[in-house]
Order: structure tokens, then sequence, then C-alpha cells
């Protein structure tokens, strides 16, 4: 991958990666590192710790996500965070515009080739 | 006026975090958490508890947008540079940022990084990036009380020390640490023990008026870090004069200075945290931890 690509690359990650915090939290309430360790087994993202924590916090501070700590019935209790109901509007929402970008882009492509 | 914005009602609570979002969306990333605290401090100094949407709007509108690269907040060849006003909250948020993994950022002010101990704790695994939902917003006023002890105890022992064996020190002082830790200079007694217990008396006095005040958790554990810092490198400059009259060289006393500079303020830092942790565990778990 050259320069550009990978220039280009993390951007596009950088603009899902919210998109995939959301997903997997209407899934089920997760811990932080629960939800870092997630996104970290999916190499393709590229994620860290450094970028999830700071992520979430936004998240929160935006109302989508709310987080509560909770006993762990291994070890110390955590905290979890969950999806608002403004949450999942707003994963409602990009969900649909991801799959309609990403359709347009991948006809251009396919028509170019 | 309001302590946090979580104490809006929800829709001008999002309309205030939808305009902060985008007010510094521009601002370089090593400077947005920052920046947009100093606008959320701007807004919770201005609104009540029954701010409307429009409220926010028209307090935004005053505001304008937070540019970047317009003000001092620049970078020097490959150093940074921030030349904006360091207020205790500042301090803070660069000294005290879990959730940020670099462990070296850019200092509160001036040229050059500064340690997140924040990032060293989570490092050494003392606590979770996470622990807080904002950092020292849950602490409660009693754990403030108890920090704040530390600066005024190192206060009143530099005092202490100088008051009480004043007689025995000679005329003048050392001034300067060589690189070998050897005495590079001196200075006269009353000089230096005016410095010494300024040094310290003086962050810790303006701690406490941060602490009585009582504005957010962030000016407040600010204030105390910076103020542990002044008077525990206060206290070791102090201890360092009295030693170094020998003339024999002390190659601890600049290592030892540093360490002074940053363990006792991150314990401080991290004991404020902790307490934050402990109080949000006991709104929601219910039980005394």
């Amino acid at each position: 991958m050259n320069k550009e690509q990978e220039g280009w690359a993390s951007q596009l990650r950088k603009g899902v990666l919210e998109l995939a915090v959301l997903g997997l939290l209407a899934r089920e309430p997760r811990y932080g590192s629960q939800l870092v360790e997630e996104l970290a087994a999916r190499p393709e993202l590229a994620i860290t710790a450094g970028t999830v924590y700071p992520l979430v916090a936004r998240l929160a501070k935006a109302g989508l996500v709310t987080s509560t700590w909770q006993e762990s019935p291994v070890g110390p209790p955590r905290k979890y965070y969950t999806l608002t109901p403004a949450g999942r509007d707003t994963l409602a929402g990009m969900a649909g515009t991801f799959a309609a970008v990403a359709a347009a882009v991948r006809g251009i492509v396919e028509e170019g080739r | 006026m309001i302590t946090s914005l979580e104490q809006l009602n929800p829709r001008a609570r999002a309309a205030a975090h939808d305009w902060l979002d985008r007010a510094v969306a521009a601002v370089d990333a090593d400077y947005r958490d920052a920046v947009r605290e100093d606008l959320a401090a701007y807004f919770t100094d201005h609104l009540d508890a029954s701010a409307t949407p429009a409220d926010v709007a028209r307090l935004a509108a005053g505001v304008g947008e937070a540019q970047d690269g317009t003000g001092e907040r620049r970078r020097f060849g490959d150093w940074p540079v921030d030349f904006t006003p360091p207020t205790a909250r500042k301090v803070a948020h660069r000294w005290w940022n879990p959730r940020d993994e670099r462990l070296f950022v850019p200092r509160v002010f001036g040229l050059g990084w500064t340690l997140n101990v924040g990032a060293a704790a989570v490092k050494l695994g003392l606590i979770e990036p996470d622990a807080e939902d904002e950092p020292f917003t849950s602490t409660p006023e009693p754990a403030f009380r108890a920090a704040l002890a530390v600066p005024a105890a190192l206060t009143a022992a530099v005092a202490a020390h100088y008051l009480f064996r004043w007689r025995g020190l000679p005329g003048r002082l050392p001034a300067q640490l060589g690189a070998t830790g050897r005495v590079d200079g001196t200075m006269p007694r009353g000089a230096a023990a005016a410095v010494d217990v300024s040094v310290a008396a003086l962050p810790t006095a303006w701690a406490a008026y941060q602490v009585a005040r009582g504005t957010d958790g962030a000016s407040s554990a600010g204030a105390v870090a910076a103020a542990t810092a002044a008077a525990a490198t206060s206290a070791g400059l102090t201890l360092w004069r009295a030693a170094a009259t020998d003339g024999r060289p002390r190659p601890w006393a600049g290592p030892g200075l540093v360490a002074l500079l940053w363990v006792p303020s991150g314990v401080v830092l991290l004991g404020l945290a902790l307490a934050g942790r402990a109080a949000e565990q006991r709104r929601d778990l219910g039980v005394s931890r």
C-alpha cells in the first residue's frame, strides 16, 4: 500500500469507527476493554485503546451512549456502555447512509472495470 | 450558573454538545479536548438549568467559532507551543487524561511537552482509562480538601525548617545546581527562605481558593496538583540547600527534584480520580466502596 492509499484508508477507518462502536453496542452493553478487544480483533479497522476511549467519551457527551458501573462475576466492577434511544436513531441513520454511500461507490468502481 | 452541561435539560444539552463538537472540529487534535473544555466552561458559567436550545444558540453566537492556528496554539518545528492562559482546568486536563494513550502531551504553557500522569497510571495498571465519566466531576468535596492537606503540609514543613533552623544556617545558601550535582552558586539565606516559602505557599493559597470556590472538580484538581508539584519541589530545594552547604556533590539532587515535581502531584491526581471512581460506583451500585 503506498502513502496515498494509507492516508485514504486511515481517513476511511476514522469515518466508520463511530458507526462500528454504535453497531457493537446495539447488540448488547459492553465495557471499555471489551469494545477495544472486539474492534482490535478486526485488523482491517486498525483500532487501539487510544482511539476507542476518547470516542466513547464523545458519544456519551453527545447523549448517544450511557455508562453505568456493574458488578462483574469475575473481578472488580466494570463500566458498561449502553446505547440510548438517540444512539439507536443515530446508528440507524448512519447505517443507512453508509450502505447508500458504499453501494454508490461500488457501482462507480465496478462500472470502471 | 451550572457546574456541568449534564445539568441542562436534554434538548439544550444536545444543542450545546452539538455546537461544541462543530466548534472544535477544525482544532488540532492535541488541543481539541482542552479547547472544548474551556468552551464548555464558558457555557456552564453563563447558562442555568432552565436554559433552552435557543439560549444555547444565543450564547454560542456570541462566542464565535474556535479557530486553530490563529492564536498562540502553534508548533515551533516539531515542538508544540501553547501560550493560552494556564488555567487550573487546563492543568488537570493536560496532567491527567487517562483516555489519551500518550505519555507526553503539549505543556500547559510554553514550548514542549509535559507528562500525562493519567496515561502513566493506566500503563501501570493503577486505574482504567474510563474510570470516571469526566475526570474529577464525581470526586466528592472532602477528597479535594484532604488532597489540599498535601501541599499545605509541605508548605508548613518548609516554613518550619527556616523558622527553627534559621540560626544554624550559614549566611549564604546554595542557589544553583551544577550538572555534576555540585553547588554552582549561592544566595543570601533570607532570599533563599523567601523563594522557598513563596514557591510553596502562593500556589497552595491559590489551590485553597479554588477548592473553596468549588466551581468544578477539574479546576480544584488542577490547582491542588499544581500546588503539590510546587510545594514538593520547594521542599526538595530546601532540603538540598541545607544538605549542600558542606560543598560535596550530590548527583541525586537533579533527578530527585524532577521526581518531586511529578510523583507527589501524580499521586494526588490518582487519589482524586480513584475517589471519583468510588463515587460513581456508589452511585451506580448503591454500595459503600
